[in-house]
């Protein structure tokens, strides 16, 4: 599923639940894609204005007195001095505010103020607003318009100075009260480190000299190489490291968006069902026909209650689970009929009427009566004395149960803990 | 292609449960808990974005295996193995009719992927679930045993694992249908990725979609107790009078109690539960008199905020202009846009309270220790339906709660709700607003909530 298609599924759940589970009209979604053209376009003409600005600011910033002489490093302040603390600014946030709420709150109220001019549905911004620029994806998208910004003010600055410089003779200079030559020529060469990746000559020791305030006239040479250093400066720090900043921004915007989306439309029921039938319950046979669901007057029947037990009687545990029964302890003969070898060697006893052990089979009727063990009380009943259901849940499905076998009451009781 | 999965086991282990919580679904099926409720063959399918991703095959239970694995045994049975068994009363169906069921049940055997036997560990390994092993190993397919009700205190876990071991079956599950973990699911589909290893990715994608899937549901929950916190401790009625009257009052905690209800609906649509699922018991609600102190910090602090946020507003657009021209405008911009935002909010605040002191009416709101007691209920909700499997059957009921939190955290709990309690402008709220307060809020309940996300690995 695209970027896209997701977020109209899931747009149309939030719309969905803002509209009170009515379907969103075309005229919502309508707005919402409106919205994002507007913003758009509003950011074009932003970048607009600050190329323009960028245009202007650049020659005030190298107006001249004059002697026509340029403080270059003076100069370099003020092309980059502001883009400077602007980047360290978004680095503090990107470091310790990334959720800031000043700033979303502000990107929020700047949105709604949009809408309600064009008059669309407080659902539609709400739903933009989550789905687009809330939390970490909210400062992507702020980062990218900022860098966006700053690029297209820092272009236009480079480009008035560099048509500046193409129409006017200008002299680059240095001045200073405390520091020495030396100290301009490293500065000089720490900031052409990344210039000079890009092929940007670095200004020679000669040329620094020359530059030095109180001097003559400079050869055309050095002002050239002053000059394309400078804008080359302004490039690189700026306009460069602004357009990658923004690069990354938007590649971490999309990201996030759609790590949210993924995130939003896990709640959009990505999972759906089928159901078939692959073997259906026909009519119920004879055999099959759960005597414990046959509701008749077997039910009535009350069951004798046992106070005491006899510890000469051998006890058999049919499937036991449980704890023993109190009266049914080590002192007293008992066996467990777990399995179909111990089930089959109860079967095997001589019957009570032809001199076999009095036994008494013991049923917890915590569990439910089924077709199997059924089938063994039905063989089982003639090899004991009596069968008695220790108190549970379905003991009046057993009895029920038993009876249909056709097992006399007599011979059922109830052993109560 | 879809991994089919064959769940089997004796009646009544769990066999539908299992499959309602899987698929998040009260509907499916029927559960009793008399043995023979499940009569059919049923396969149901998991779709991912309409691709089947699972097929489960709900089948009748095992009743009479004893009888069955007898029969078996008997001759000229005996001869064949039981893979030869198995193929000849599926294909010549010559079992006796009493064992239509189990019938039913061995001829899915050749159309799954994998076996899920379930067992239900309040019973000892009886003779006739290891019959029902025995059958199903001539199967020849890899089998795995879930071991359903391990929350039962009185559970035989180690016997059958045991028994389990000595039969080569290593790779079991815990699971509880009624109480239900993530973790353990999650175990599930990575045992089946194990055994399938043709059907990773899909039961990748499966986790992953479950996980993020649990996480937005508690997040969401958490949210919306959020909210109704904010709702109910901003709710105000302004009395006609100094004291509030009995209807007065009663439209009161009818009011918060509405919101309680809202927010438990939103849990159970959440969560995908059903009414019945939970019982709202009677909330104790205290509430009093509310003041605004015109001359509490936070409130002035409120109105600052809001001021300064409506200021910031005006000023951004200064500021941006401002730094764009590199200071050359020195700041008027930035002024400007500053007395243009602050003047409109400072007037909104001030007015409701003013209006009310000097017509003498009281005003009813919330007590700090009813928001607690709320809160606490909220999240004793949202940790119950967290873990609450779709098979359970028991409604659970909100009975009002002992707060378990630390003298410490009920102090600034209740700062907290002080504080909150000053924007009687959020009443009408309908969303959680990104205000520090509300934020806060949320903190605290993910903070005392006690619920650890499904990604990281939960303890019963």
């Amino acid at each position: 599923m695209s970027i896209h298609e997701r977020e109209q599924k899931v747009l149309s759940t939030f719309l969905n639940h803002h509209f009170s589970n009515t379907t969103p009209s075309p005229t919502h979604l309508h707005q919402y894609q409106t919205m994002d053209h507007v913003i758009a376009r509003i950011h074009v003409s932003l970048y607009l204005i600050c190329f323009l600005l960028g245009m202007m600011a650049a020659p005030l910033a190298f107006q001249t007195g004059n002697d026509q002489k340029l403080n270059i490093f003076w100069l370099l302040v003020i092309l980059l001095g502001a883009h400077g603390f602007n980047l360290l600014f978004w680095l503090a946030t990107l470091l310790f505010f990334k959720n800031g709420h000043v700033l979303s709150t502000v990107q929020t109220l700047l949105i709604h103020q949009v809408g309600r001019f064009l008059k669309w549905d407080d659902g539609v911004m709400n739903a933009f607003i989550q789905l687009r620029l809330e939390g970490i994806k909210g400062f992507w998208f702020r980062s990218r318009f900022t860098h966006a910004a700053w690029t297209a003010y820092l272009l236009g600055g480079v480009l008035s100075a560099l048509f500046f410089l193409m129409t006017h003779q200008v002299q680059f200079v240095w001045q200073t009260t405390l520091l020495t030559q030396q100290n301009f020529a490293d500065l000089t060469h720490f900031i052409s480190i990344l210039p000079s990746i890009f092929g940007i000559a670095t200004p020679t020791l000669a040329d620094i000299e020359w530059a030095q305030f109180n001097h003559a006239s400079q050869p055309d040479e050095t002002r050239q190489r002053w000059a394309i250093w400078l804008l080359g400066c302004v490039m690189v720090y700026g306009v460069v490291m602004r357009v990658a900043l923004w690069a990354g921004s938007r590649w971490r915007y999309r990201q996030t968006f759609h790590q949210s989306l993924l995130k939003l439309s896990a709640n959009t029921k990505a999972f759906s069902q089928e159901r078939t039938i692959l073997d259906a319950d026909h009519v119920l046979l004879e055999a099959n026909k759960h005597p414990s669901y046959q509701r008749d007057e077997q039910s009535n029947v009350r069951l004798e209650v046992v106070n005491q037990i006899d510890s000469a009687k051998h006890y058999f545990l049919f499937e036991w689970s449980g704890p023993l029964p109190k009266q049914i302890n080590a002192m007293t003969q008992h066996t467990f009929l777990d399995d179909g070898s111990t089930q089959q060697a109860f079967l095997q006893q001589p019957i009570p009427e032809q001199g076999g052990s009095q036994n008494i089979l013991v049923i917890a009727s915590a569990s439910s009566p089924d077709r199997g063990s059924l089938r063994f009380m039905k063989h089982a009943v003639a090899h004991c004395e009596a069968i008695w259901l220790f108190s549970g849940e379905f003991t009046e499905d057993w009895v029920n149960a038993l009876l249909a076998l056709g097992i006399t009451p007599s011979k059922v009781a109830e052993l109560k803990d | 292609m879809a991994i089919t999965l064959l769940i089997v086991g004796h009646a009544n282990t769990g066999k539908t449960s299992l499959i309602r919580t899987l698929m998040r679904d009260q509907g499916f099926g029927c559960v009793n808990n008399r043995a023979g409720t499940t009569r059919h063959v049923e396969q149901i399918t998991l779709k991912q974005n309409d691709t089947p991703v699972l097929h489960l095959i709900d089948t009748p239970g095992f009743e009479d295996s004893v009888g069955l694995w007898q029969l078996r045994q008997q001759s000229p049975n005996h001869a064949l193995t039981t893979s030869q068994w198995l193929t000849k009363v599926t294909q010549e169906q010559d079992l006796p009719d009493h064992y239509e069921q189990e019938l039913k049940i061995l001829k899915q055997l050749p159309h799954c992927d994998i076996i899920l036997y379930v067992i239900d560990l309040r019973q000892r390994p009886l003779g006739k679930y290891l019959n029902e092993l025995d059958l199903l190993a001539g199967a020849n397919k890899p089998i795995v045993p879930i071991l359903n009700f391990c929350s039962d205190a009185h559970n035989h876990e180690s016997a059958w694992r045991q028994m389990l071991a000595e039969r080569q079956l290593h790779a079991h599950v815990r699971y509880d249908t009624v109480a239900f973990y993530f973790a353990d699911e999650r175990k599930l589909y990575q045992t089946l990725q194990s055994l399938a290893p043709d059907h990773y990715d899909p039961l990748q994608t499966l986790i992953q979609q479950r996980q993020a899937d649990a996480e937005l549901r508690l997040d969401k929950a958490q949210q919306a107790l959020a909210l109704t916190l904010i709702q109910s401790a901003t709710c105000q009625i302004v009395c006609q009078s100094k004291t509030p009257s009995e209807p007065e009052k009663a439209a009161f905690q009818q009011r918060i109690r509405t919101f309680e209800q809202q927010f438990v609906q939103q849990c159970l649509t959440l969560f995908q539960f059903q009414q019945d699922d939970v019982v709202l018991d009677p909330l104790a609600i205290k509430d009093e008199a509310w003041q605004q102190d015109l001359f509490d910090e936070n409130t002035l602090k409120a109105w600052g905020l809001n001021t300064t946020t409506a200021a910031s507003a005006g000023a951004a657009i200064g500021a941006g202009i401002d730094l764009l021209t590199a200071g050359l405008s020195l700041g008027t911009a930035t002024a400007l846009g500053a007395m243009v935002g602050a003047s409109w909010q400072t007037g909104r605040s001030f007015k409701s309270t003013l209006m009310n002191t000097l017509k003498q009416r009281s005003v009813l709101a919330l007590q700090a220790t009813t928001l607690m007691a709320m809160m606490a209920r909220g999240q004793q909700l949202i940790a119950h339906l967290y873990h609450r499997g779709h098979a359970s059957q028991n409604a659970y009921h909100t009975a009002n709660s002992n707060l378990l939190w630390e003298q410490a955290t009920q102090k600034q709990l209740e700062r907290l709700f002080h504080k909150i309690g000053q924007r009687s402008e959020w009443q009408e709220l309908t969303t959680l607003p990104s205000h520090p307060l509300a934020m806060a809020m949320l903190e605290e309940i993910q903070k005392t909530g006690g619920i650890q996300k499904a990604g990281k690995s939960e303890s019963r």
